[in-house]
């Protein structure tokens, strides 16, 4: 015997009653009985949620006594879909600690694999002419910004030469190079589409007349590290991570938590950065011996940008965009020696 | 004879009434622990199924907290049933969601801009859906409640809300305004709600908040001062000035951090406490026995303990408050009236969760803070 109280539809009154089930029937000490079949059973959330019954004449029964066995009993007559198996594993005790391992372990993997793989898989999904879009609305946003871009001048046609012949080498069927007047910083940027923006900055301190002169074989590592990121899809990958990750942070937390959650997926967003630094520099070192540059001028421009940017002691790397240059200039180095060495290789089974 | 000092109502004792007047317990009868425990476990669900269940989960945390919030030893009920939720969070997905991450990843600025604007001009009718929604599916003892204001006065006092707070010393005149306006227009069956914040409480929120914030900015100023006397500004100090940088750096991050969550506490506490205590329901009163002081440091408890857990503990701090703020309440009505009442003109009506989903996605969540 169940007890609760009884409260008709539309009225706000209580009626103490107590009930009893058997062979699929409610029975009321009001003397009625109720197909369970017809009964709505609230869902109950939590151990000691009270029981809600809502019955087919819109009254209400809230049980108050006997939840736990009511629970049992209910369980043993409803069909197997009404059964409370959510509830069930809510209450069960090692639930939690399931859920909570499954939660630590999926975010553990979505953030060090999960996300790269699924950003990947969307990029490719992406049609090129989309890409091109995309460049063509970033150059666009650059212009309301203020911030013009212009073709290069007479001036600077051995870097432009330079840029288009690594770019069709590259396999680019379709390249632009474009200058960033107006600005002290010394930098590059590449945008999707296969579009490179050098700094006038940068092209003023290397560029020589000379297309073969070290200045100009220095651009052209920078410019083979730009074609990297464009090849490498880096800015769109950027972008989908982005939101990827922007949508677990919004599924695990609440308004407040944005606040520090913010500066986290800054963090985490940069280390990816890092990484596709490292990818391009990579991508840029092969390209280079493959033409048949010398990427030493490159690396010296590297080392010498190295110096005028914050002393590694500063900034520690997890907040920087990109890596230490010391380890970038020793992975690359890294990377010449392994190039080299199997080029031996390979020419010694030519020669011999 | 008179009325015994102690009285049992509900499942609980509620403490001295005076003569004539009675009192019936408010009590939240939950466990943060428990409340958490089901919140994870519903979260893993909703991961699980890529996000299917969240209608589900969502009704079984509120089906939660509302069960577990008793009126006179009755529970309080969420009818919402989460097919109503799933088809409010598609009808977002497909006006908002969909165009607004379209409009990212292509990089097609007019596209957010205008589903942020639509978003914006939609805040009102989507905030009144919501209302609408909470109430209609919120049912004490058989009767449930409605939000009756029509869309137009809504719209009209969204807007008197916003020009109010406009002269920034006004806002807690505007949050009057507003929560007078909110209160007139619900009802529980046949008797009617009655918000009358006191302004004193509103303005000392407000004031604190103020005071707060501007204590942060001062601070920062002075830090942002030593930064720049240590070199950040000069590239020939890069070298040796390493970890004061970064040190700095923290500790106007959290000078920023602290200020909001003692000034968020503040206002949210006495907001709350405003609202809350006093709301008449026919002739019932409801009393809080938490002083909005105590009541803000469980807000800033929250918020501070949200950030530092990077947001898991947030459902046990919720339930807590939750907890905290109705500890010892209760109903105050005339010793002769019963505090019951009948349906009135009960539609059957459901009302779209599209206010609530949207206003969920965009951050705004309607809490028992309502719209605040």
């Amino acid at each position: 015997m169940f007890r609760g109280v009884l409260i008709r539809k539309g009225r706000s009154d209580r009626q103490p009653v107590s009930f009893s089930l058997a062979e699929g029937y409610l029975y009321l000490s009001t003397g009625k009985v109720i197909s369970l079949s017809e009964v709505e059973v609230g869902i109950r959330a939590g151990k000691y949620a009270p029981f809600f019954l809502y019955l087919p004449d819109g009254s209400q029964l809230i049980v108050t006594e006997g939840v736990q066995e009511l629970e049992v009993a209910l369980n043993e007559q409803l069909p197997v879909h009404r059964r409370f198996w959510v509830h069930k594993f809510e209450t069960w005790q090692r639930s939690v600690l399931i859920a909570l391992a499954f939660l630590i372990l999926g975010l553990v993997f979505w953030f060090t694999k999960g996300s790269d793989w699924a950003a990947a898989m969307v990029v490719e999904m992406i049609p090129p002419e989309l890409e091109s879009y995309l460049g063509e609305q970033i150059l666009f946003g650059l212009k309301r910004m203020g911030i013009s871009l212009r073709a290069p001048e007479t001036e600077e046609q051995p870097l432009e030469d330079m840029f288009h012949r690594l770019a069709r080498y590259a396999g680019f069927s379709d390249a632009h190079l474009y200058i960033m007047p107006d600005t002290s910083m010394l930098n590059a940027f590449a945008i999707p589409g296969g579009y490179v923006v050098f700094t006038e900055a940068m092209v003023d301190r290397y560029l020589e007349e000379d297309s073969d002169s070290v200045g100009v074989l220095a651009l052209a590592g920078v410019v083979a590290h730009e074609l990297g990121h464009i090849q490498l899809q880096h800015t769109l990958r950027l972008l989908v991570k982005s939101a990827l990750v922007a949508s677990i942070f919004t599924v695990l937390t609440g308004d407040v938590s944005i606040v520090a959650l913010g500066m986290a997926k800054q963090v985490l967003v940069l280390s990816y950065r890092r990484e596709y630094e490292e990818q391009a520099d990579e991508y840029a070192i092969r390209l280079l011996l493959d033409y048949g540059v010398d990427p030493e001028p490159f690396l010296q421009l590297m080392a010498e940008l190295a110096e005028e940017e914050p002393s590694e002691d500063v900034l520690p790397e997890f907040v920087r965009s990109h890596p230490y240059m010391s380890r970038r200039l020793a992975h690359m180095r890294q990377i010449i020696e392994a190039y080299r060495s199997s080029d031996r290789v390979d020419t010694a089974r030519i020669t011999y | 004879m008179e009325r015994s000092e102690v009285q049992e109502v509900g499942s609980m004792k509620v403490g001295r009434a005076r003569t004539g007047v009675r009192r019936l317990a408010v009590e939240f009868t939950g466990s943060p622990a428990e409340y958490w425990k089901i919140y994870m476990i519903n979260l893993v669900l909703t991961v699980l199924t890529l996000g299917l269940y969240r209608p589900w989960a969502k009704v079984r945390q509120l089906k939660y907290l509302y069960n577990h919030l008793m009126i006179d030893g009755v529970p309080m009920d969420f009818t919402a049933k989460p097919v109503r939720l799933l088809i409010g969070q598609l009808l977002v997905l497909i006006l908002f969601v969909v165009p607004m991450v379209y409009g990212q990843i292509t990089l097609r600025f007019e596209v957010v801009m205008g589903v942020a604007a639509l978003f914006m001009i939609l805040f009102p009718v989507l905030l009144w859906l919501s209302y609408r929604f909470f109430f209609r599916y919120t049912v004490w003892s058989g009767v449930r409640m409605r939000f009756t204001a029509s869309i137009l006065e809504f719209y009209l006092h969204t807007l008197l809300r916003a020009l109010l707070s406009l002269p920034v010393v006004t806002v807690p005149l505007a949050l009057r305004k507003w929560f007078q306006f909110v209160g007139e227009h619900v009802h529980w069956g046949r008797k009617s709600f009655s918000v009358n914040p006191p302004l004193d409480k509103l303005y000392t929120g407000f004031g604190l908040y103020i005071a707060a914030m501007m204590s942060a900015l001062i601070l920062v100023v002075l830090l942002s001062v030593l930064l720049a006397l240590f070199g950040i500004l000069s590239q020939s100090f890069w070298s040796g000035i390493q970890w004061t940088v970064l040190v700095l750096m923290l500790a106007i991050y959290l000078v920023i951090l602290l200020a909001v969550f003692v000034g968020y506490g503040f206002l949210r506490g006495f907001t709350v406490h405003a609202i809350y205590d006093g709301i008449r329901i026919g002739e019932a009163t409801l009393r809080l026995t938490i002083t909005p002081w105590k009541l803000s440091r469980e807000y800033m408890k929250l918020y501070a303990l949200t950030v530092l857990s990077l947001g898991l503990a947030y459902p046990y701090l919720f339930a807590r408050l939750l907890a905290t703020l109705v500890k010892d309440a209760y109903l105050e009505l005339p010793e002769d009236r019963a505090f019951v009442t009948e349906a009135d003109r009960d539609s059957d009506s459901g009302v779209s969760a599209i206010g609530v989903e949207a206003l969920d996605d965009f951050g705004f969540d309607i809490d028992f803070d309502i719209g605040l």
